[in-house]
């Protein structure tokens, strides 16, 4: 913008009213009634709707978390195992799977995660942590890291 | 002299035998005399002799090696439920009345574990035939509430020793 | 979709019936794991907006043990409405009145306070005896675990059982029976 004087340059709004409305308006284009289209309506709004989105990008994190360990306890409960135990026994044996990896194998591969599940179990049986005796007879045929010692 | 001693020890046994006889038909485990006599004869000599006998629970009972003289319970470190009625009705009368300590010979605070353990059994209605004739011992006669299973938790019992250093420390305070 | 997956798609989302025994079972303890199932929670493919919760046959829910004094301290309450329209009833009472309330109860309030609550409930189907319609009983396919060991009465054992049971103590040699 190119101001001629001074008062010119005091008296300026800045950047264009328009263009600074239109990009708050975009914002609430997909809202409701009037909040999508009256500015002193819609500029509360967005502003609310900015604030739930910076709070749910973390919500959403949790969730996701919540939801994984919900179908890891299922997967575990499955065979008889249970979610402590098994995360602890898996860490034992350096097999470093996070949880969505877990409950991706849970749903998809039912087999790989019961073959962890074993491997959860001999370790944990043989380190002799507490809840172990309520898990069972340990499996047979697997080996672990700690045994070849 | 010696026979009327005889005849008196006689009688004695025999009124200890017909205190023995059991009154309920539940007492599995011992309902005899604790003496018998026997009779025989050697030539001119009759011999009459009480031999005790041998109580039924002992083949079955378990042999408990430990030198620090513990209680059996102790010792075996059984972990005994309410609900292990096998166990508990071994320190009862037929009645259903807990015996002593000196007899049943287990330490003061298995004693009172065992016999509030014993009354949680009862209660729950698990040990019915060891009870007074005409006792609502089965919870289906029972009234009210009462006829409702019922369990208990063990760990509200509690120790014998902490309660009195318990109430020594409070004395202390004071 | 091939045949077979539409078939493993059938068998992935199928309904479960499960059967509980209540015999001498803490209904609010039951409650917890009965909700599992009914919410499908024992799937992996478990997700909240997925339909996925099968259905409990819960048996013998007039044979539930209770905790303690609890048959008399638990207190249900009820109020029509109407000024002066509380009710509080003891928990034995309503047992009496009606022996699946207090499960079905127990199952009500350990779920979340949603809109699926009452369709989740539909599939349970709660029964005071083990007398369950032919029709229910037909569709069973898997039982869940008790939380407690059902006790066993003593008069319930053999006489030689108990006489053979290991015994603790034994009588003083001059101990005379009563």
């Amino acid at each position: 913008m190119v101001f001629t004087s001074l008062a010119l340059f005091v008296r300026n709004r800045g950047p264009d009213e328009f263009w600074r409305k239109r990009k708050i308006l975009k914002l609430s284009a997909h809202f409701y009634g009037r909040r999508r289209n009256c500015y002193s309506i819609a500029i509360r709004a967005v502003h609310r709707a900015l604030v739930s989105a910076t709070k749910g990008r973390k919500l959403k994190k949790e969730d996701m978390v919540a939801l994984w360990e919900t179908r890891i306890t299922a997967g575990c409960e499955e065979h008889n195992m249970t979610y402590p135990l098994f995360r602890e026994g898996l860490v034992r044996c350096n097999i470093l799977l996070n949880r969505k990896t877990l409950a991706d194998l849970a749903v998809w591969e039912p087999r790989t995660f019961k073959s962890l599940v074993k491997v959860a179990h001999a370790r944990v049986s043989q380190d002799g942590l507490a809840g172990v005796t309520e898990l069972g007879d340990p499996p047979s045929g697997i080996i672990t890291r700690g045994m070849l010692k | 002299m010696i026979l009327g001693a005889l005849k008196l020890w006689q009688r004695y046994t025999c009124l200890s035998v017909a205190m023995c006889v059991p009154r309920q038909n539940v007492h599995l485990s011992c309902a005899k005399m604790i003496k018998e006599i026997h009779e025989s004869q050697e030539g001119n000599v009759r011999i009459f002799q009480g031999v005790n006998i041998l109580s039924p629970r002992e083949p079955y009972l378990v042999k408990t090696d430990d030198s620090r003289g513990c209680c059996t319970i102790c010792s075996l470190g059984l972990d005994v439920k309410h609900t292990d009625v096998l166990i508990l009705s071994q320190f009862l009368r037929s009645d259903g009345c807990m015996l002593p300590r000196r007899v049943t010979g287990l330490c003061r605070n298995q004693q009172k574990r065992m016999s509030k353990m014993v009354a949680m059994a009862q209660k729950a209605g698990l040990m019915p035939n060891i009870a007074p004739p005409k006792s609502k011992m089965d919870p289906k006669r029972r009234y009210k509430w009462k006829k409702y299973n019922t369990y208990f938790d063990e760990s509200t019992i509690k120790d014998v020793r902490s309660i009195t250093s318990g109430k020594k420390g409070a004395s202390t305070q004071m | 979709m091939t045949a077979y997956k539409r078939v493993q798609q059938w068998n992935t989302f199928a309904r479960v019936w499960h059967l509980y025994d209540a015999t001498w079972q803490n209904p609010f303890e039951s409650a917890q794991r009965i909700m599992k199932y009914l919410k499908g929670l024992h799937k992996p493919i478990y997700h909240p907006l997925n339909d996925c919760g099968d259905h409990v046959v819960v048996i013998n829910s007039g044979e539930i043990a209770l905790l303690g004094d609890e048959w008399r301290k638990r207190v249900y309450f009820h109020h029509t409405g109407y000024p002066g329209g509380a009710t509080w009833t003891l928990a034995w009472e309503l047992h009496d009145k009606d022996p699946t309330m207090i499960m079905k109860k127990a199952v009500y309030n350990v779920m979340d306070g949603n809109l699926q609550r009452r369709y989740t409930m539909q599939r349970l189907h709660i029964y005071p005896d083990d007398d369950v319609p032919e029709k229910i009983k037909q569709n069973i396919t898997n039982q869940i675990r008790q939380l407690r060991p059902v006790p066993k009465r003593l008069d319930r054992y053999a006489p030689e059982e108990v006489q053979r049971f290991p015994k603790v103590m034994d009588w003083p040699k001059n101990y005379i029976l009563r």
